[in-house]
């Protein structure tokens, strides 16, 4: 029985492989370990009792998503551990891509209370401190871990789809955070905000190549193992 | 999120805890645990992947149930992953007698005069 072969638990694998592949090592493994087991014993139940496959999927996707606030705070809670910070500070990625999805749904509801929908009034102030907060703690992060590496002369360029998919994103939390950053500024300073918005861009290009070709070699993969 | 008293146990505690003992001691897997809490309530629905889970956890570190990896090779023989067992522990077994006779005893809920 095969998790791939249904899309809700395609989707549910995914989703535990997501939270808890930064999380620390024991508990991540356990966790994903324990609900793949799950999906499995699911799919299997639903086979014998003759379900139809679209419904056991539902069930399963259905389940994943009703589960997604206690597994965000079981992930909070897992960072409380001693040693997180400064493992962050090692892998900033994971820690940059979750800001960015706070980030970006923030500074565009920020953004429409100042423009096309006024009325979110107080909303958008409030937003609009928290984009900024968000965008400095991304800056601060990417940079501390930056001169990091540079100390610890360890900047390593690795040429894989995850890891160019991952530098991308990262590339593209630093600058959404730097133009928002910028665009405050005046003088030579405001080109700088132009200038985000550009590389931005560019690091989107990157991250949907990246994501491109992850999908055609698993695709790839998929179509060997079946032909084979 | 719920919230509760020192010392105290949540619904889902509760039932996962008797459906260890009453599984005892062989064990309990995650999806089998699923499936009994829905039928106990006559539920559609299973419970989320997350609340289960994440309970599971949470009475693990507390000392209420003990967890341990089914054998590999038994598992493959079957065809299929590896699940992790509950056990109850005697420390589970304390907190539900307590949970019990606190329902069996009206004074513990009675609000005072």
């Amino acid at each position: 029985m095969r998790v791939s072969s249904s899309p809700g638990a395609w989707l549910a694998a995914w989703w535990v492989r997501s939270y808890t592949r930064t999380a620390t090592e024991s508990e991540g493994a356990d966790r994903r370990a324990e609900v793949l087991a799950d999906l499995h014993d699911e799919l299997l139940d639903a086979r014998n009792r003759r379900l139809r496959s679209g419904l056991a999927s539902r069930s399963i996707l259905g389940r994943a998503l009703r589960g997604v606030p206690a597994d965000l705070v079981w992930r909070l809670q897992l960072e409380r551990q001693p040693g997180r910070l400064e493992w962050h500070l090692a892998h900033p990625g994971s820690l940059l891509a979750a800001l960015f999805v706070l980030l970006v749904p923030a500074s565009m509801v920020a953004d429409a209370a100042r423009g096309p929908a006024p009325g979110l009034g107080p909303v958008g102030g409030t937003l609009s401190a928290l984009a900024v907060l968000l965008s400095a703690g991304i800056v601060v992060v990417a940079g501390v871990a930056l001169v990091r590496r540079i100390l610890a002369r360890s900047v390593r360029l690795r040429w894989g789809a995850t890891s160019v998919r991952r530098a991308a994103l990262s590339a593209m939390a630093v600058l959404w955070a730097g133009a928002l950053l910028w665009r405050f500024a005046d003088g030579p300073l405001e080109s700088l905000a132009a200038l985000s918005w550009a590389g931005f861009g560019l690091a989107l290009v990157v991250y949907v190549l990246a994501v491109t070709a992850g999908l055609a070699r698993t695709v790839f993969i998929d179509i060997r193992k079946v032909s084979s | 999120m719920a919230f509760r008293k020192l010392g105290t146990l949540l619904p889902l505690e509760r039932r996962v805890l008797e459906l260890a003992v009453r599984h005892a001691p062989a064990g309990v897997y995650g999806f089998a645990l699923a499936q009994e809490l829905a039928d106990q309530q006559g539920a559609t629905r299973l419970v989320s992947h997350g609340t289960l889970y994440k309970a599971l956890d949470r009475m693990r570190r507390a000392g209420l149930l003990a967890a341990d990896w089914e054998d590999a090779d038994a598992a493959a023989d079957e065809g299929r992953p590896r699940r992790r067992i509950y056990v109850v522990t005697a420390e589970g077994n304390r907190a539900l007698q307590a949970a019990v006779l606190g329902d069996a005893d009206p004074r513990l809920g009675a609000a005072p005069a």
